[in-house]
């Protein structure tokens, strides 16, 4: 039992003491709660003549209180008190850097919890947070059978996957070929072949690739990271650990946090993920650079450039693993373009942890041809079975104006393709306010009976995990940051109360930043995200009876959708007809890629 | 008292010129008074100088933000071959090569004090022990390293821990106040205090000790400090007669000081010295104005202030930087540095710098070391 003195140094306050001095007294230690606005004498006076182990002091902080706090530990120190006593203070922001300036042999701020003070006291050892993360990866598709509770849309999905399997089994593209290139080119050690694969490669890419790779003319903007550039990351990340690390989920049931990385360079992005990790964020998923799905191949090694989406490359995407924490999740997006397998190729390689492919929005939201790109998702997900990598995928067609009931089709689509193929695939619905609800009323009363009716839906169907995104709350957000990190907060409330498994989050200036997203910016939404589920717990939000409604109403329409597509000879036919996603709606089949795609021998 | 041992001669260093080692204290009347730029330029000197030092500090000194402002601060630069006593977080964010001579018993909120000699220079913050007896164990630990000073970097307005130093530095400027007159009063009283008489005493005492005339004790009481005017009417009523000294081991208020002035004011008594430890055991005991007051007037009833362990006060800087507040955020501000150093320099019988004028850091390390 420790003998501990309890001061509020402070003219007013003494709410965060009073707990404190409860708590103590509660694990049986005696304490002595002084009031508030006692002169210093009076304090020290009574601190000589207890024989206290602590002295514990709490005060709030503004200029020149510091000053006054310093006084207080040399009158301590001039009254012989320090002989025995240990002086701890506290308050919301406390550091233990200040702490030590103030002369105080321990501080505890706002992110220090009952448990450490009392560990401190009692001579335990906690886990130190403050050494690194203490977290451990989570498997978001754990648990989860992939078991079609709806016989009839099971049958449907069969039908359609069963079809486009066995159209692509003959058939291959420039995209897969280059993979299985790659592939060789990595696990040889035959020079000569290496070569040969070298040389045939170089054949499938666009010249810009090649240039990029064999002459060393980069596009315009991208420049190779300088060793000084990444002797200056790895001393950042040697002398960094997390400092006071914070969680984001109040209980285990709460889903994990993404964010999105892609500012254009491998150092800014892993910067900002090491600043988040700090903060809680269990994720992030690496965004590519527009220009590079419209090439044929990547450009290798570890690069930069000033514009949005950071260049997919086998070294980029292994300095981001390896940079960030080995429990934090890694997802390298592969949708869109001209080199999916390739893409998760390289992901698989790297370390990554999942990646992101959708056949359907891979054509509609990201402009490949359809035919191109459903020979390409099919190898990807192969791929993602030989790396044991999840895949997510992104509902984001319906960004497009595509009806939720078709999106939602298109997904359960590509979660029995990834099925049939062995691969685990994540529900991605969107869980905003999305162009077609805006213009059909669905979330004119709220915005949680639409977005729950979704979750629904989909959970009626399917024993898959859902991560709804992508982000969640887009459209909902403006250039206030206050209101973007409150609207992110609420979705990520509801999201938290449907049990989904993760969520992706955008940072406050995400749309509105006119360049590279701010850092505070994304701590904004992460630390609204935090008090969300902290305000929530293991707490419901009630949908109104309309979540119900809408929920007969996607289940009956993605149904509709199903039939109309498996009586089609393929998938890809059915994007060209606008099955999943028509001009009306706003979506159209993409082109890159086109006429590629070729019968194999 | 430390004991000074003859210094070794060093490989790459030359040899101290004194037989040993200064223990300079660098204190603050307010934080952003100068004291981290007067502690840079001193390890300057030492460096041009070739001559071997070691530095801690008392609280958080060298970071580049300060942790209340937020504004940047100045840095410490540390040469090969300087030793240094810093806590092992401050070690993981340094830019300095070192190696480690011990790992000591002393924690300090950032984990325990590191003895380490830097190898190649480079950034490095301070954060060593922040009490007087753990200063002092450090001290211990750093004799026979052949160093001609170990500088100890104060911290804010903190002046406890550093009463086992020989010699002192003040540094006081706008950031205390922008009052001028209240600065060179304040500089004043401060260098008036440590000018109290030295009394060489045999050993501590456990309680309040009252001698006669003789040096004889009369009276031993219980308590170790004068915390408040109650504690002294105890001490008072304890006299038979008014003692010839009165040796306090631990500390004094100048509330008691007060007390006991006004009643031995009227009492016909021969001259009575009060003896604390030291001068900073006198200046914790009130704002030093009023501290001085207080001197000035027990002067007049026969009352002095001594000490056990004299401390030099050899020099004040003087820092016209501020920061000001606007809105919620602290910007850096100035006021008149001719001003500043001209007021302060009036008022006290010290050399006063502006470390930032050519010469002064130069002529700063010359009346500490040599």
């Amino acid at each position: 039992m420790a003998k501990i003195l309890c001061v509020p140094l402070d003219p007013v306050h003494d709410v965060g003491i009073k707990i404190i001095n409860g708590e103590l007294v509660k694990h049986g230690h005696q304490t002595l709660l002084l009031q508030p606005d006692l002169p210093m004498e009076t304090i020290v006076k009574k601190a000589s003549e207890g024989e206290y182990d602590f002295i514990m002091v709490s005060r709030t902080l503004g200029y020149g209180v510091a000053e006054l706090l310093a006084r207080f530990t040399d009158l301590l120190d001039a009254a012989g008190i320090r002989e025995r006593s240990k002086v701890v203070i506290g308050g919301k922001p406390v550091t233990p850097e200040l702490a030590a300036e103030l002369g105080y042999d321990k501080g505890f701020g706002a992110q220090s919890s009952i448990d450490e003070i009392i560990a401190y006291v009692e001579g335990r050892e906690l886990p130190k947070e403050a050494a690194g993360l203490t977290r451990t990866k989570k498997d978001i598709t754990g648990g989860y059978s992939y078991r079609f509770f709806d016989a009839e849309v099971e049958s449907l999905l069969n039908s359609i996957c069963d079809k486009l399997l066995a159209w692509a089994e003959r058939r291959t593209s420039p995209g897969v070929e280059r993979m299985k290139l790659r592939d060789a080119m990595l696990h040889t050690a035959d020079s000569a072949a290496a070569a040969e694969s070298r040389v045939r490669y170089n054949a499938l890419c666009d010249a810009v690739i090649v240039d990029a790779n064999h002459h060393n003319i980069l596009p315009k903007g991208v420049r190779t990271v300088s060793n000084e550039e990444l002797g200056a990351l790895s001393s950042f990340l040697s002398a960094s650990l997390p400092y006071q690390p914070v969680r984001i989920q109040h209980n285990e049931k709460q889903p994990v946090v993404f964010k999105f990385l892609g500012s254009g360079c491998p150092i800014m992005d892993i910067t900002h993920g090491k600043i988040c990790e700090r903060w809680g964020i269990n994720g992030f998923l690496i965004i590519n650079p527009s220009w590079e799905a419209r090439y044929e191949g990547l450009i290798e090694g570890c690069l930069t450039h000033e514009n949005d989406g950071t260049i997919t490359s086998l070294e980029n995407i292994r300095l981001m693993r390896q940079s960030l924490d080995e429990s934090t999740l890694l997802t390298v997006r592969a949708h869109r373009g001209l080199n999916t397998p390739e893409t998760v190729l390289l992901a698989g390689e790297a370390g990554a942890n999942l990646s992101k492919i959708d056949l359907v929005y891979g054509s509609l939201g990201a402009g490949t041809d359809p035919e191109r790109i459903v020979v390409d998702g099919i190898e990807a997900m192969k791929l993602c079975a030989r790396y044991n990598m999840a895949f997510d995928i992104p509902g984001n067609d319906e960004l497009s104006g595509v009806p939720a009931w078709k999106t939602l089709a298109g997904l359960l689509i590509n979660v029995m393709l990834g099925k049939k193929l062995g691969a685990k695939a994540i529900l991605k619905p969107l869980f905003c306010y999305g162009p077609h609800i805006v213009l059909n009323g669905q979330m004119k009363q709220n915005f949680v009976d639409y977005n729950s009716a979704k979750i629904y839906a989909l959970r009626h169907i399917v024993d898959c995990p859902i991560w709804p995104g992508e982000p969640i709350a887009f459209m909902t957000q403006s250039e206030e940051r206050i209101q973007s990190a409150n609207t992110t907060s609420y979705h990520a409330a509801l999201a938290a109360t449907l049990g989904v498994d993760a969520i992706t989050i955008a940072s406050t200036d995400e749309a509105y930043s006119r360049g590279p997203i701010c850092i505070t910016s994304r701590i904004d939404t992460i630390r609204a995200v935090t008090d969300a589920f902290r305000f929530m717990g293991d707490a419901q939000i009630a949908p109104s009876p309309m979540a119900a409604e809408y929920t007969d109403e996607l289940l009956t329409k993605i149904k509709d959708v199903l039939r109309e597509v498996a009586a089609l000879p393929t998938l890809h036919e059915a994007i060209y007809a606008g099955l999943l996603g028509n001009e009306e709606d706003g979506a159209y089949p993409g082109k890159f890629g086109a006429g590629t795609v070729t019968l194999t021998m | 008292m430390v004991s000074r041992p003859a210094p070794r001669s060093g490989a790459c260093f030359q040899s101290p010129k004194m037989h040993l080692m200064h223990i300079i204290g660098i204190v603050g009347t307010a934080k952003n008074t100068g004291k981290t730029t007067t502690l840079a330029a001193l390890i300057r000197e030492a460096g041009r100088r070739r001559e071997r030092i070691g530095v801690t500090g008392i609280g958080y000194d060298g970071e580049e933000i300060d942790t209340v402002t937020g504004l940047p601060k100045p840095r410490l630069l540390l040469q090969p071959g300087t030793i240094v006593a810093t806590s092992e977080r401050c070690l993981l964010t340094t830019s300095a090569e070192y190696t480690v001579i011990k790992r000591t018993e002393t924690h300090t909120a950032l984990g325990a004090v590191i003895i380490v000699e830097i190898l190649k220079a480079g950034l490095m913050v301070l954060a060593g022990p922040n009490t007087k007896r753990l200063l002092q164990g450090l001290i211990a630990e750093l004799e026979g390293m052949n160093l001609a000073a170990l500088f100890v970097d104060g911290s804010l307005n903190r002046i406890a821990a550093t009463a086992v130093v020989d010699t002192m530095v003040f540094s006081t400027g706008a950031s205390r106040t922008v009052d001028l007159s209240f600065l060179a009063e304040e500089a004043r009283a401060i260098i008036s205090v440590f000018k109290g008489k030295n009394y060489d005493l045999a050993s501590s005492p456990l309680g309040i000790a009252l001698h006669d005339a003789s040096g004889v004790l009369v009276k031993h009481l219980a308590m170790r400090s004068l915390f408040d005017a109650d504690d002294a009417r105890s001490a008072v009523e304890s006299m038979t007669v008014p003692p010839a000294s009165m040796v306090i081991p631990n500390m004094v208020s100048l509330q008691a000081l007060e007390y006991m002035t006004e009643r031995l004011r009227a009492q016909p008594h021969a001259p009575m010295a009060i003896i604390v430890n030291d001068p900073t055991i006198a200046l914790l005991a009130g704002e030093p104005i009023a501290v001085r007051r207080w001197m000035d007037s027990a002067a007049g009833h026969g009352m002095s202030i001594g000490y056990r362990h004299a401390i030099r006060a050899a020099a004040m800087t003087v820092n016209p930087f501020y920061p000001c507040q606007h809105d919620h955020a602290f910007m850096p501000a100035y006021i008149d540095k001719d001003s500043l150093l001209h007021a302060v320099s009036a008022a006290v019988d010290v050399p006063v710098y502006n470390i930032m004028d050519e010469g002064a850091a130069s002529a700063l390390y010359e009346l500490l070391l040599l």
